[in-house]
């Protein structure tokens, strides 16, 4: 008979454990002041089962003092560390209590990096216990058959390879991270005498850099001009829409020349060609392939797609998130998820359909993970309600693993060559012949059909309409935050829990103007800043050798300290060639700090006077923002324009279509929108706002 | 310390007016030029007039092509032009 500890990573995930190992699944909850447990019956044995909330510990400087360079770092109860953290201070002392009760520990964290280290230290600060006797329940759903078998079948050790690479990676973050923040903050308050806080980081550099080069290309792009064909023929009484061979002509001329030899004039169909395809099924999600698909088809950033799919784990409605796994391992007893997905009314239809089969095998993708398998339902059913975007995260979730076990798609296309003068125009059609899995992931899928008429070789078409159209290359596309997610997993940059944070801190930090990731001249500041002095920061080489060594610490190939130790020297060579720069880095920091605010203040020249610039500012007297000139202060000019209190306000390189004035974009925290200073009297506004009020109007009788 | 870019205020490279990203945008706009004239048969000026017509031009080629109108006005008409090939 034992009294054992259970350390779970959050509340709702110590609810289900206990949940699920109590013999009659129903534990006791324990408060005690500002926290609480779970107590349950588990045969013999007396389980009490805690739960921390994310990391209770947080590394700080062992040397006192606002610089750099710190090197040395220690484990700190976080409520020390971080001001706000005060939840944790009752839950470490629940904890540790309890602890002096226990006589086993098992820690029942996620079974990732982070989950963990967690649990380590909670097993170490916390309890005060030997690590090495505490046990490890190892799982990847909350579903009591899953958490029952992993408590039955615990590890006797704790998985100290993953809790060195954590252990490692914080450290190496926050060595980075902290010294090169000072580094670079301090350079500033050295020259100016300023407190701005400049931050970069380990990852965050060569992303910024990443992202700089592009916003590059597009600030340096030309278009070209080409010209395109476009054709319609006559056949058998039927119009058809054809499209000329070459998509793109280089010269006026040559596009003038095929519409002088073919407009009007009748060709023939050279030949007619049919081609069946067959295309697999799409492979099991991982959390990258999750977050693009949720991108595309919600709109959902990666960061908002992972919160939401933590959330529908933690009610054990999908498998755990965090994962780089395309497969979906023969340990899954495919069928009961099916079944219990049959009992939901939106899925009973395709999941009896797919139980009906007798063979239910899903497509696989190449990337594996030992931690975890593809994310995919567990088949609960929800216990609450679920919030609308949980609803389609979940969906998607669903559908794809439905997807995986369907039949190769069918498709049909044709192309038929009609000849005219010697130049070819062709027509495509597409037909799906049989859905397949298509069936099953819509509408996450579209099959776009196009029909194909009954040519035969040897018709005639009569070209009725040929036009060239001129047209102009394009730029390349800036990162959405999708895109450059993608491009940090390629590149093996950070890890697939720290990416969507790492690609949100670009813009909340002022580097980037908003979603489209265009690069503010803040973050133009610090990119040319690092790139002249100390490129290494914005390298990806450097960033993924260290990446690449870390991660032979989880393989058990290196160890934390020698890791560390080269990383030490690395950070301490870069910050002393730093020191013997501050001041000429200090300075050109200050130069793009001041061009940063400048443009960020600047709306343009003054319409009313003849010399004045029209600069965002606020009323001494309340405080509030709007538009003024620059020859206020001599009293030369009094012209104003009022602004929306609240939100991001970005002045945008156009003029207003109706009035001619400079437009602003703002964006708060429901909405972002285009508008012209002079909102107030322009009358293209005005038809704006009747618009809007219209609509708010219709929107009101409805609701 | 070197100057600063005529546009931006940036510090440009050596003797350069123009810092390297105002600079890479001037040499892509001449490159472009060759391109432009081959396939429609324009003059310069005729390519700087429809270039400002387009929304994909980068920021910083239209903010060349102002400066170098800017600075033709200023200048003494006999004098080279900058940027134009032959
Ligand atoms: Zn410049």
């Amino acid at each position: 008979m034992s009294t054992v500890l259970v350390i779970c990573e959050k509340p709702s995930a110590a609810k289900r454990i206990a949940h699920a190992l109590d013999d009659n699944g129903a534990p006791t909850e324990v408060k005690r002041r500002g926290a609480s447990y779970f107590q349950c019956r588990n045969g013999e044995d007396t389980l009490l089962v805690a739960y921390a909330k994310g990391h209770l510990y947080e590394l700080r400087q062992v040397e006192k003092g606002w610089t750099y360079p710190r090197l040395d770092v220690e484990w700190a109860p976080k409520y020390e560390v971080v001001k706000k953290a005060t939840d944790t201070k009752a839950i470490i002392a629940l904890i540790r209590s309890l602890a002096k009760r226990a006589d086993q520990f098992i820690v029942a964290t996620d079974y990732d990096i982070e989950g963990s280290l967690i649990g380590y230290l909670v097993v170490k600060y916390a309890c005060g216990a030997d690590p090495s006797i505490a046990q490890r329940m190892i799982f990847s759903a909350l579903t009591d058959k899953e958490l029952r078998a992993a408590y039955a079948s615990r590890a006797q050790e704790l998985d100290f390879q993953l809790v060195e690479a954590g252990h490692l990676r914080h450290e190496i973050d926050w060595l980075y991270g902290i010294n090169l923040t000072r580094a670079l903050t301090l350079a500033i308050k050295r020259t100016a005498g300023w407190f701005k806080i400049v931050s970069t980081g380990r990852v965050q550099g060569p992303t910024l850099a990443m992202v700089a080069a592009r916003d590059q290309e597009v600030n340096q792009f030309v278009p070209h001009p080409f010209w395109s064909i476009d054709a319609q023929g006559e056949w058998d009484g039927r119009e058809l829409h054809l499209k000329y061979s070459k998509d793109r002509i280089d010269t006026v001329h040559a596009a003038e020349e095929v519409v002088r030899a073919t407009h009007g004039q009748v060709g023939h169909v050279a030949s007619v060609r049919t081609r069946v395809m067959t295309q697999k099924p799409p492979v099991p999600f991982n959390l990258g392939g999750l977050q693009t698909e949720a991108y595309r088809h919600f709109g959902f950033k990666p960061s908002r797609t992972l919160a939401l799919a933590q959330r529908l784990y933690l009610d054990a409605l999908i498998s755990y998130p965090r994962t780089n796994n395309q497969q979906i391992p023969e340990s899954i007893d495919v069928r009961s998820v099916l079944h219990g997905l049959s009992s939901m009314r939106a899925y009973k239809g395709h999941a009896s359909a797919l139980l009906s089969r007798r063979v239910l095998q899903p497509t696989q993708g190449k990337k594996t993970d030992p931690a975890h398998p593809a994310i995919h339902p567990t088949g609960e059913t929800p216990s609450r309600r679920l919030t609308p975007s949980e609803k389609r995260l979940f969906d998607l979730i669903v559908k794809r693993f439905f997807a995986l076990f369907g039949p190769p798609a069918k498709k049909k296309s044709v192309r038929a060559d009609i000849v005219c003068n010697d130049h070819t125009f062709y027509l495509r059609g597409r037909e799906v012949l049989e859905p397949g899995w298509i069936e099953f992931y819509r509408p996450y899928v579209t099959s776009e059909e196009v029909e194909v008429p009954g040519l035969t070789e040897g018709d005639e078409v009569r070209l009725t309409r040929v036009r060239a159209v001129e047209k102009y290359t394009s730029p390349p596309l800036r990162f959405n935050p999708a895109s450059l997610l993608k491009s940090l997993e390629k590149e093996n940059l950070g890890t697939k829990a720290t990416r969507a944070g790492i690609v949100d801190s670009l813009r909340s930090r002022g580097y980037t103007l908003n979603d489209r990731f265009e690069l503010s001249t803040l973050g133009y500041a610090v990119f040319e800043t690092l790139q002249r002095h100390v490129p290494r920061l914005l390298s990806v080489e450097f960033t993924r050798s260290l990446e690449e060594e870390m991660n032979m610490i989880q393989e058990g190939k290196r160890t934390r300290e020698e890791v560390l130790v080269r990383a030490k020297e690395d950070l301490r060579e870069i910050l002393s060639k730093f020191k013997s720069l501050e001041s000429e880095i200090g300075n050109e920091l200050v130069e793009g700090l001041q061009r940063f605010w400048r443009e960020k203040e600047e709306v343009g020249p003054c319409p009313k006077c003849d010399d004045g610039t029209l600069m965002i500012v606020r009323s001494p007297k309340s405080g509030k923002r709007f538009i003024g000139c620059s020859n206020y202060r001599t009293g030369k000019c009094d012209k104003t324009f009022p602004l929306p209190q609240k939100g991001n306000i970005v002045v945008l390189d156009k003029e207003c279509p109706y009035c001619g004035h400079r437009m602003l974009r703002i964006t708060s925290k429901r909405r972002t929108w285009e508008t012209c200073i002079n909102w107030a009297e322009c009358p293209g506004r005005a038809e704006e706002l009747r618009a809007l009020e219209e609509r708010r109007a219709t929107r009101g009788a409805k609701g | 310390m070197s100057r600063e870019c005529s546009i931006c205020g940036r510090r440009c490279e050596d003797e350069d007016e123009l810092c390297p990203y105002h600079s890479g945008a001037l040499e892509n706009l001449k490159e472009a030029f060759v391109k432009w004239k081959h396939s429609l048969g324009v003059s310069w000026d005729e390519y700087l007039e429809r270039l400002e017509q387009l929304d994909t031009v980068g920021r910083w080629v239209k903010e060349v092509i102002v400066y170098l109108k800017d600075r033709e006005q200023n200048v003494d008409p006999t004098a080279a032009r900058v940027g134009t090939h032959d």
